[in-house]
């Protein structure tokens, strides 16, 4: 990772050019976005189908959503190289089959994710309709609350690979409101995954990770 | 003393108020709009529309059909008010006030709902608009004998408002073909109504008291308003000069008759209706029990052969604007001979030569003399004449031309300027070289020479290959030279003038520099830096298109957001900009108005001249708006924006059967057309005033929602562009 981020400054740097781009000569900015779905189309097969599993278990997968900061550095008048980090928050709810007992699973993934990001234009990038793509990790942490009680399960490693696509619009001579629509495909790392929960839950987490595939973003960048 | 001190006050106001009388025809300034700025030019077009439909009924605030056409109309209005040809309070404008006032004193409740304005156009035509709005145009005023054919006119249009017709067009001067179509597809009802508003009409100039006996005549004005406003022998020597005789040779054999306007194809012809109209006013007249009038001028002849004299100078500046040389020059020498020391025929003169002399180098002479109907009367023989000249030839007139009156007139700064641009274009041109031309002149050559031939160019169809290679070398020989190539001993002094050479060595000079590092391409980035940071900005248009066609109401407001956008990014990018609009424009706002006005006829007058870097036409007023704004660089944007989600259904349907690709591909495909869907293009040019220059003309797309900040980001950018210097 240290290796990536190295050799991503580095070209930043050195890619620098005594040109006149950037939003209003601005090249650097910093993001603050709300990245969230609803799993509407998934809860809805579940209860048509009563979920994929085989153990008569219902679920009713909730809003998630996450908080993402990002740092972005113009390395060409369309394109720039930022490097995010972020804190997502997924739950999902379990009843037994008698529909008695209430399990919520509470899933805390931070992840980081150095991204490329570019344009088909060039005037006032990073202004105006761009694309994204990141590769990066997470990391898990799972708490399961059960009858008012919450207990603290493990914590696991993935990779998650993110296409994005946006629209900044500058309201000041600072300030862009980013919004758009993002897609993640993530992969979790299994080692040690079953041994430490039974193959049900796993299996859950996983199957609730991978419903994030397709979030909305909104937020706002500082250029400076 | 005593009687000095009392006389001198009174002799001064005397003399000022004699001196005010007079126009000032030998330094014509075009007529600017004066006083204070009526509100037809400061309301916004959206508050038009709504203060008129607040007035109609309430089944027309509901008919939408009305309000479109409402709308639409108001929106072309308005176009024409601030198309920078229209202009209030100028003198033009204030007598045809005078003659309406006139033509309505028995009706002032109809006056009051009545505004006159002046349109700068040397085509005849007068309209009015449904919220009563006289459009006069000079070209008709410079037609008229008097001021009752006027005083018809006008009431003819009073009478079409009255009535309530819709906005239509009194006559119709040069229009297409599609339009006669139209004209005819309706012809019947047209009809009717021309008849009618002729009727009321009769009414209103009968009871002002106006001559009865000027009515046939007004239809005369009308039918033979495609020529020009006099007709007036022109003879070959006219072009002549001390320095060099112009053969009669230059015209043609016979004379172009007039023909009359039954004689002209239907196809072709400009009026209609006329004889018809004619005719039963006539009748009307001839039934008519009223007391004959005999008003014929409302202040006089003389006043109003100044107001006349006046819109002869306003057509002769239009045909220099668009181009139109050969009618330019010819409206020159009709007004001189009332005029002949106006220092302005002469700037104008010095001006359409150099236009000739520009637009035969980028080889497109035939814009000079082309015309819309076929070659009629003396002016004719102008455009003959352009026409069968080489190139040469006209060089040589031109600067013949350019440089006696540079002579005659040497602390004009117009003619100055029009004089060292004229030497310069000659060392850029290629196909001029003073080395081909006699230094000797025709008479100095003929009285050495073997013989003299006169030939005119269709004899020359008899000669041999042989005998025109060898009569192609002998100008400046002793042994024979021909009439019909007159021009080549046409520069003999000039070419011994060493300032003149001197001046065109420098310029040759650098011509050889730029050709030499020509092979040096600029890149399409590279091509934008001018090195340029202080810009005069014409209101930015915005043209906000919807699928129902534009939207005029979402591009006004755009336009604003555009305006304070110039300003953020001129701010932010350290360039300065002087932003020259209509939206700024308050009550006594007058002179920002003319400014306004300055710069859109600057860019007529390039768009017209296309290829060719045209001269100002307003130069003296141009030297002081550049000297007021410290730069020459002018620009100007128009910017297309549309938002369309331009779904691919195949692409969805493909998918949809692919189950296993939808989840991917749709959403993808979805957001994309979404999000991308802005489809934003600025087009950009930086005219240079002073020499015409498009130092930049560039389109620009951009995907993002058209927000004042999301302009500024890509307005910084052009602003950086045109900052920077060009690499050498």
């Amino acid at each position: 990772m240290k290796t990536i981020v190295f050799f991503l400054s580095f070209t930043a740097l050195s890619a620098v050019q005594a040109q006149n781009y950037g939003f209003m000569g601005r090249r650097n900015w910093v993001s603050l976005n709300s990245v969230s779905n609803v799993p509407v189309l998934a809860n809805l097969l579940d209860a048509m189908y009563d979920g994929p599993h085989h153990f008569h278990r219902w679920r009713f997968g909730a809003l998630n959503t996450g908080v993402h900061a990002e740092y972005g550095h113009m390395i060409r008048q369309n394109v720039a190289l930022s490097l995010e980090t972020g804190l997502d928050f997924l739950s999902y709810y379990e009843r037994d089959d008698n529909g008695q007992k209430d399990y919520k699973w509470s899933i805390k993934c931070i992840n980081i994710m150095p991204k490329v990001e570019f344009s088909d234009h060039k005037m006032s990038f990073p202004v105006g309709f761009g694309h994204q793509i990141g590769l990066g990790v997470y990391r898990l942490s799972t708490l399961l609350n059960y009858g008012g009680v919450s207990y603290k399960w493990e914590s696991y490693t993935g990779l998650t690979l993110m296409y994005a696509m946006m629209l900044r619009s500058a309201v000041s001579k600072n300030i862009m409101l980013n919004y758009g629509v993002r897609y993640t495909l993530n992969y979790t790392f299994t080692d040690g995954f079953d041994d430490k929960l039974d193959f049900t839950t796993s299996e859950d987490i996983y199957y609730q990770k991978r419903l994030n595939l397709i979030s909305l973003q909104l937020g706002v960048s500082y250029a400076f | 003393m005593r009687l000095s001190y009392f006389i001198l006050p009174v002799l001064f106001l005397g003399l000022s108020f004699g001196t005010s009388a007079q126009y000032d025809f030998d330094n014509y300034v075009t007529l600017q709009a004066r006083g204070e700025v009526p509100a037809d030019f400061r309301i916004p077009t959206y508050q038009k529309i709504q203060d008129h439909l607040a007035q109609v009924s309430p089944e027309k605030q509901r008919d939408i059909d009305y309000i479109s056409s409402v709308r639409d109309a108001l929106y072309l209005n308005d176009f024409f008010l601030h198309s920078g040809f229209v202009v209030y309070g100028d003198p033009i404008t204030e007598h045809v006030k005078r003659v309406a006032e006139k033509v309505l004193e028995k009706r002032p409740e109809l006056l009051a709902k009545l505004r006159f304005y002046t349109f700068k156009s040397d085509e005849t035509n007068v309209f009015v608009t449904e919220q009563g709005i006289v459009f006069v145009s000079t070209g008709l005023i410079s037609q008229l004998e008097n001021d009752a054919q006027l005083a018809f006119i006008l009431a003819h249009e009073i009478a079409h408002y009255e009535l309530q017709h819709v906005q239509e067009a009194f006559v119709w001067s040069h229009v297409s073909d599609e339009n006669i179509r139209r004209i005819r597809l309706l012809s019947q009802y047209d009809l009717n109504r021309e008849l009618q508003a002729d009727s009321l009409a009769l009414d209103f100039y009968l009871e002002s008291g106006f001559n009865e006996e000027e009515l046939p005549g007004t239809y005369d004005v009308l039918a033979y308003s495609y020529l020009p406003f006099d007709e007036t022998s022109l003879d070959a020597s006219w072009f002549s000069s001390d320095s060099m005789e112009v053969p009669a040779t230059v015209f043609p054999k016979d004379a172009y008759p007039i023909r009359s306007p039954e004689n002209i194809d239907e196809d072709k012809r400009v009026y209609l209706y006329l004889s018809e109209r004619s005719n039963t006013l006539g009748k009307e007249l001839s039934g008519s029990t009223g007391s004959a009038g005999a008003v014929l001028y409302v202040n006089g002849r003389e006043e109003f052969e100044k107001f006349r004299a006046i819109a002869r100078f306003e057509s002769l500046r239009c045909q220099v604007l668009f181009a139109r040389y050969a009618d330019a020059l010819y409206s020159i020498y009709v007004l001189e001979q009332h005029f002949p020391d106006s220092g302005y025929l002469k700037r104008m003169k010095a001006q359409s030569w150099l236009g000739i002399y520009l637009h035969s180098k980028e080889f497109k002479i035939s814009r000079v003399y082309e015309r819309e109907s076929e070659y009629e009367g003396e002016s004719a023989k102008v455009h003959y004449m352009l026409k069968n000249m080489e190139h040469d030839e006209r060089s040589v007139l031109a600067l013949r031309t350019v440089y006696d009156l540079h002579k005659a007139l040497p602390e004009d700064d117009e003619i100055d300027a029009i004089y060292h641009r004229m030497c310069r274009e000659l060392a850029f041109d290629s196909k001029f070289s003073p080395a081909d031309y006699s230094k000797k002149s025709f008479a100095q050559t003929a009285d050495t020479a073997g013989t003299v031939t006169t030939k005119v160019a269709e004899d020359d169809e008899d000669l041999s290959k042989y005998e025109r290679i060898r009569r192609k070398k002998q100008y400046g020989s002793t042994t024979s030279i021909d009439t019909a190539k007159y021009y080549m001993f046409g520069l003999h002094d000039i070419l011994r003038d060493t300032a003149f050479m001197n001046l065109y060595d420098r310029n040759y000079v650098e011509y050889r520099a730029q050709k030499d590092t020509r092979s040096n391409h600029l890149s399409s980035d590279e091509e934008l830096m001018i090195g340029a940071n202080r810009f005069i900005v014409l209101e930015p248009r915005v043209i906000c298109q919807t699928t129902s066609g534009i939207d005029h109401e979402r591009s006004e407001h755009l336009e604003k957001s555009f305006r304070k956008a110039f300003e953020v990014a001129s701010r932010e990018s350290g360039s300065t900009i002087r932003m020259v609009n209509s939206a700024n424009i308050g009550e006594q706002d007058s002179e920002l108005f003319n400014e306004r006005n300055l710069l859109a006829m600057r860019l007529v007058q390039s768009v017209i001249s296309d290829e060719v870097e045209s001269f100002p036409v307003d130069f003296t007023q141009m030297q002081d708006l550049i000297a007021n704004s410290g730069t020459s660089n002018v620009l100007f944007s128009t910017t297309a924006h549309s938002y369309s989600v331009d779904l691919n259904y195949w692409l969805i349907i493909s998918s949809a059967v692919f189950t296993i690709a939808a989840p991917f591909v749709i959403p993808v495909h979805v957001s994309d057309r979404i999000l991308g869907g802005n489809d934003t293009r600025i087009t950009m040019v930086v005219l240079d005033l002073e020499t015409g220059e498009v130092s930049v003309s560039r389109t620009w797309n951009i995907e993002a929602p058209l927000t004042t900040y999301n302009i500024a980001a890509n307005l910084y950018m052009i602003f950086k562009q045109l900052g920077t210097e060009a690499p050498q």
